[in-house]
């Protein structure tokens, strides 16, 4: 497990502005890097077009792999939105974790935005404290 | 029947096995610092470790293929034959070893798999040995055991390269080579004799191609071996009926049955 994850204030930027355009439907992407440090947001397109549910566009995902093994750079995390939701996994995000890196969930509160990551493991969830820096 | 003229020379195979194992343990016990060969390619960055380990991976192949030369020198029935045959899955088992033997963490567990490895090589040469004379009192079960040993080296790569996150250009010609020289020695086996190189590249590329596909997926190294080492099987075994002639409907059924059974395995296991 993850203990912490490094995001750029630029990257934290790039994910606020995608999750916010999409809005009011669920955004997704990955987090590529090296060791804790993001080095990369890749904007994935959510096939499902839903307030309450992502689910990645293949040909997407596929590209951002293969980009990420091109460069050298691990998957670090997965981040989705609940543009409606709580501020924490929810029972399908949970069902539905396959990688074992840290998930990042953007949510509303009131009017602005809050990211928080978890590092999802048989059916339980921990959250992993996130290191916005300049 | 004098048996012990089919069995290879003890100080000979035990001068090959020692000299590898202490190749092995000599890679473990130095340390030596590492240099990254780095080629930028457009829109590619190939990096590719070098360190003590890859250079004494490949010497210690070498090695066991000199090695086994120098043992197979010995047998009667040899009469100046090449020995290339009888060497091909030593050297691959030398390389492949070596590879879970430089992953594996300092401590009981990495002695426990150095003298499962010194038992193995022994296994494997004796048995080479063996199967150069098809006469031989043991040649039935000498390759039955090197069939299954060329199995497990396969899936044992496959798992170690995938319990080590190594990246799909290092990947895939390692499990291409192993699957293409594991092949090739079966057929070899099966068909008595026969060198069946077209088919030995066919099902590597096949092999290769699912690896690559599998690499993205979120498997489990077990799960990773499991379904490639399905695929090698059960390509295999076809092409091993089909070149004894058997019926096409014939020749298919009992590998694809394996090979439902390895990725059913796969698909239920974690």
């Amino acid at each position: 497990m993850k203990q912490q994850l490094i995001v750029s204030k630029k990257y934290w930027q790039e994910m606020l502005e995608y999750v916010e355009q999409n809005t009011p439907l669920e955004s997704c992407g990955l987090l590529a890097g090296k060791n804790d440090r993001v080095e990369k947001v890749i904007l994935v397109r959510n096939q499902a077009q839903s307030a309450v549910r992502f689910v990645m566009d293949p040909y997407d995902q596929l590209n951002a792999f293969d980009w990420i093994e091109s460069n050298q750079l691990d998957l670090l995390g997965i981040f989705h939105s609940h543009p409606a939701g709580p501020d924490t996994a929810s029972a399908t995000d949970i069902a539905e974790a396959a990688y074992e890196v840290v998930h990042l969930i953007w949510s509303r509160n009131q009017d602005h935005w809050e990211v928080r990551g978890f590092w999802i493991e048989n059916g339980k969830t921990t959250e992993v404290p996130l290191q916005i820096v300049e | 029947m004098n048996e012990q003229r089919y069995l290879p020379n003890a100080d000979r195979v035990g001068m090959l096995t020692s000299t590898v194992l202490l190749a092995f343990a000599l890679t473990h016990l130095i340390q030596s610092p590492e240099f990254n060969l780095e080629i930028q390619l457009p829109g590619f960055f190939f990096l590719l470790p070098l360190n003590l380990s890859t250079a004494m991976g490949l010497l210690t192949a070498g090695l066991t293929a000199t090695g086994m030369d120098w043992l197979l020198r010995g047998h009667p029935s040899l009469k100046g034959r090449l020995t290339y045959q009888w060497w091909l899955l030593p050297t691959l088992t030398t390389f492949v070893i070596g590879v879970p033997l430089s992953i594996l963490p300092n401590g009981t567990a990495w002695w426990v798999a150095f003298l499962v490895t010194g038992a193995f090589l022994f296994f494997v040469f004796v048995a080479e040995y063996v199967v150069v004379d098809p006469g031989a009192p043991y040649y039935a079960m000498s390759m039955a055991g090197l069939t299954a040993i060329a199995y497990t080296l396969f899936f044992l790569l496959a798992v170690a390269l995938r319990y080590s996150s190594a990246r799909l250009y290092i990947l895939l010609p390692a499990l291409f080579l192993a699957a293409t020289l594991a092949s090739l020695r079966i057929l070899h086996l099966r068909l008595t004799g026969r060198w069946e190189y077209a088919w030995a590249l066919g099902i590597a590329f096949v092999c290769a191609q699912i690896a690559s596909g599998l690499h993205y997926w979120p498997l489990s190294p077990i799960q990773f071996g499991l379904m490639l080492v399905g695929a090698l099987y059960g390509l295999t075994n076809i092409a091993a009926n089909l070149g004894e002639d058997q019926p096409a409907r014939r020749a298919v059924l009992a590998p694809a049955i394996v090979i439902g059974l390895c990725w059913g395995l796969a698909i239920f296991i974690q």
